[in-house]
């Protein structure tokens, strides 16, 4: 063989594998997480204790994944996009934790945390999760003070990124409007608890 | 790099100039993209190991469902490089500089970077990485690599925006205005480092043609812009190893007589027939070989692949026939010859400097044999060039040792009459016996020794005319020929001056002969050296009237007495070249000059030279050279038989009047 049948293999095999690995790539990226079925109402079984007079912000996370970042990140704005005379929501940030797994609060902890009027919670073994429909890390819900679900979906474009969205934007339109949004929006992120969920999960 | 050194080469903005330019252009462009490449071998290898640690920082892990495992960003990371990065690499390292190289380096880049947005979550200040990628890719110089990088950005996005349009417009997908800012950016920067790239590229371009045009005059004649010396040897040297052996040519041409025309008609006129000498010569000869101007009026021409002599004195012959034509030059028609010298190798040298002296030595025979011919260099032309070398180098030892001779030929008068001698130089050599002033006179005006000579010849013939007339109380004068390098020393009339008062000789009585290309060299010079000796009493003759340019002007121009007419005149038919003679006489009659016939060697040639009011006539028919010892004797028959001319003229007188004859008788 010589260098120019090598070299137009070695360029054939580079161009097939770098598409390959960026099929991929985006596949991981953009394929929508799984979603339950979300109460319109919030559920009188939920443990989560309710601020009262104030919409409630329900974000479902992983403690293990990464890209639930870009959420918190997302999230962040929130409170920068809200009307003035819009009321804050009460934020709870669920982290699921199966029993007895020892898990501590980690970076990303802090991070939700730190959201302003946040706190963060545990969920044990995800029941929170499974009675809310969340079954994606990142999955963000908003009851209205009377406890009708105004907004559920991720509020990131795909995986792990940030950037404007429809899901913050339709967050912050239900938000300041204390009205419902059009549709669910899609979320990325890594499956609460089973793998099946996840969004790209075979990688 | 290939260059024909035929193509004539105008130093400041020709076509073979601007093709020598846009080669060293070309050698530049792609001696930027292989050191750019190599650039890009470090920084693709750099990048990669950023790359994988910005996804180790950033997302180094994700949770599957059941176990943390790599994130794919990191795995995206390492394997970028046996993908993209690595093949790009080993491309830039074994095909450094090529077009493909540059553009999978381009892909490779923009892949870098839209991975490394991948692994920073899409983070705009990543996208610097773009720009930065593209200002990279643009000192290739090359605005095609830029599109190729712009195209691949674009497709990206393109893609991205057609199945995740969130991803690249976020929540304005609906607005085309943001995928024109999106696009703006990228034409900005383009625009920009195209246009900077433009601009280093007519930097380049401007050092290319500097280059081009400082190799044209370094390797290149300017008059005729043919090659010069140094690109004759390099030329010569360059030859690939495969034909080394394979027999070549050196042909040396040299112009007959350039010299004259030049002195004549000016050195304009001379370096635009150079000029004209150089195309002609150019055209007649093949791109592959090499012709160089290597002297005021020699040209070199170095002939590849020649079959043997025989080929190359057609060459030679050839180039000789291109020169026939009359040239034109601001109004003159001039006509040239050249004489033609070939040297082969490797029969007569390996290297170029013994193959153009001997390519000269056969010039020089060319020119002894009558010009205007080719010669090719042999053993014989050798033995002959080394014995003119030895004559050279003899030449002093002769003036000391009295090898040279002054011999003496008579100048008469009608009926006959003795009037002066002509003094001319005679060498006897010790080893190659009488050797003719036509072999040893260039010899001694090549290395100088003439003015010594010919300074003793001077001497020598105001003696003998001293001599004579203290032995035969008539007034004889003698001519002594002047070389024009003798001429051109600036107290040459003064040291006749001494000579003639070392003598005590009547100035009068000397005559000192010039040619007329001794007189053209720098006439306004010319003229005063004349004037000066004329001053002193001095009769000056101009020699060889009526051969070379004759140009007419000077003879009104210059102080002189006589002119003598050119032996080829008697060599035609009388009839032609009578008519010309009778103008020439006639006019030096209306100037005030006496005309001499020289070469007379019969009775009828003196007769019809006489008949045409010539003045005074030499050759052998009177008498040939002589010893100043037999001119004694000569001058005393002289006078014995002009004596019985003039009695048996007197008789016949007498005899053809009777009545006067018989009015003696009575008385």
């Amino acid at each position: 063989m010589n260098r120019r049948t090598i070299t137009l293999i070695i360029l054939a095999f580079s161009a097939f594998s770098t598409l390959l690995g960026m099929r991929a790539l985006v596949a991981f990226d953009h394929t929508v997480g799984a979603t339950g079925s979300t109460p319109e109402q919030w559920p009188a079984s939920s443990a989560i204790k309710r601020a009262g007079g104030r919409p409630e912000l329900l974000v479902f996370v992983h403690p293990f994944c990464s890209c639930t970042d870009a959420t918190m990140a997302e999230l962040a704005q929130l409170s920068a996009r809200r009307n003035a005379g819009a009321p804050a929501p009460a934020i709870t940030v669920l982290f699921f934790r199966p029993r007895h797994s020892g898990w501590a609060p980690n970076s990303l902890w802090k991070k939700a945390a730190s959201l302003p009027g946040a706190q963060a919670v545990w969920d044990d073994d995800g029941r929170e999760a499974k009675r809310f429909g969340a079954r994606t890390s990142g999955y963000t819900l908003l009851y209205s003070s009377t406890g009708a679900l105004l907004f559920g979906g991720g509020v990131t474009a795909s995986r792990g990124h940030q950037g404007d969205n429809y899901g913050l934007d339709e967050l912050s339109a239900s938000l300041n409007s204390g009205r419902p949004g059009s549709a669910p929006t899609r979320v990325f992120g890594c499956a609460l608890g089973n793998q099946d969920d996840a969004a790209g999960g075979n990688l | 790099m290939t260059f024909s050194p035929l193509e004539t080469i105008d130093t400041s903005d020709s076509p073979t100039v601007r093709n020598r330019a846009s080669q060293y252009f070309r050698y530049s462009l792609d001696e930027l993209a292989r050191q750019v490449d190599l650039m890009f071998v470090w920084l693709l290898a750099a990048e990669w190991i950023g790359m994988i640690a910005t996804a180790a920082i950033v997302t180094p892990r994700v949770w599957n469902g059941v176990q943390y495992g790599f994130h794919p960003h990191l795995w995206a990371a390492l394997l970028a490089g046996p993908a993209f990065i690595l093949p790009a690499i080993a491309l830039a390292l074994l095909w450094p500089g090529s077009h493909l190289t540059r553009h999978v380096i381009a892909i490779a880049q923009i892949l870098v970077s839209v991975l490394l947005i991948d692994a920073t979550g899409g983070r705009i200040e990543t996208h610097f990485h773009v720009f930065g990628s593209l200002a990279f890719l643009a000192f290739y110089r090359d605005w095609r690599v830029l599109i190729t990088a712009s195209a691949l950005t674009a497709l990206d996005h393109y893609f991205r925006g057609v199945w995740w349009p969130q991803s690249v417009y976020g929540v304005t997908t609906a607005s085309p205005w943001r995928w024109v800012e999106h696009a703006w950016w990228v034409v900005f920067e383009d625009f920009f480092l195209i246009l900077a790239t433009r601009r280093s590229i007519r930097e380049m371009w401007a050092v290319a043609l500097s280059k081009a045009q400082l190799y044209a005059g370094a390797y290149h004649d300017v008059l005729t812009g043919l090659a010069n010396r140094r690109l004759l040897q390099e030329s010569f040297e360059s030859r690939p190893q495969s034909d080394r052996e394979s027999s070549r040519a050196v042909i040396f041409i040299d112009l007959d007589r350039f010299k004259q025309a030049n002195d004549t008609l000016g050195h304009k006129v001379g370096d635009k027939l150079l000029g004209l000498v150089a195309q002609r010569l150019s055209g007649a000869t093949a791109n592959t070989n090499t012709l160089a101007r290597v002297g005021g009026d020699e040209f070199v021409l170095l002939l590849d692949a020649v079959s043997g002599p025989a080929e190359a004195l057609e060459s030679g012959s050839s180039l000789l026939n291109v020169l026939a034509a009359p040239f034109t030059v601001e109004g003159h028609e001039l006509l040239l010859s050249a004489s033609v010298g070939i040297s082969l190798y490797p029969e007569h040298g390996r290297d170029l400097e013994t193959l153009q002296e001997r390519a000269d030595q056969a010039m020089y025979s060319a020119k002894s044999q009558g010009r205007n011919r080719c010669v090719v260099f042999s053993s014989e032309l050798a033995k002959h060039e080394n014995m003119l070398k030895e004559i050279s180098r003899d030449l002093y030892k002769a003036l000391i040792n009295g090898e040279l001779r002054v011999h003496f030929q008579p100048l008469v008068e009608q009926d006959a009459r003795l009037i002066g001698f002509e003094a001319l130089l005679r060498w006897t050599h010790p080893r190659y016996g009488s050797i003719p002033p036509s072999d040893f006179i260039p010899l001694a005006e090549r290395s100088g020794a003439i003015i010594a000579i010919g300074e003793w010849v001077l001497k020598e013939a105001c003696l003998s005319c001293c001599l004579w007339q203290m032995n035969t109380q008539s007034p004889l004068s003698v001519a002594v020929n002047v070389s024009a390098v003798q001429f051109d020393e600036p107290d040459f009339p003064d040291r006749v001056k001494g000579i003639l008062a070392e003598c005590g000789m009547d100035p009068s009585l000397l005559t000192l002969e010039l040619t007329e290309g001794v007189l053209v060299r720098d006439m306004e010079r010319a003229r005063k050296q004349l004037s000066g000796l004329r001053a002193m009493g001095v009769r000056i003759a101009l020699d060889d009237f009526g051969t070379g340019y004759s140009s007419l002007s000077y003879l009104t121009m210059m102080p002189a007495d006589s002119i003598k007419l050119d032996r080829s005149f008697l060599s035609r038919e009388f009839a032609e070249s009578a008519p010309v003679i009778e103008s020439i006489i006639e006019m030096a009659h209306r100037l005030g000059l006496r005309v001499v016939g020289e070469g007379v060697e019969t009775r009828t040639e003196s007769d019809r030279l006489f008949s045409l009011s010539c003045d005074e006539l030499q050759g052998f028919y009177f008498s040939r050279p002589m010893p100043a010892d037999a001119v004694r004797e000569f001058v005393h028959l002289s006078q014995v038989a002009s004596s019985r001319r003039h009695a048996a003229r007197q008789l016949e007188e007498t005899l053809s009047a009777p009545e006067n004859a018989l009015a003696d008788l009575t008385r």
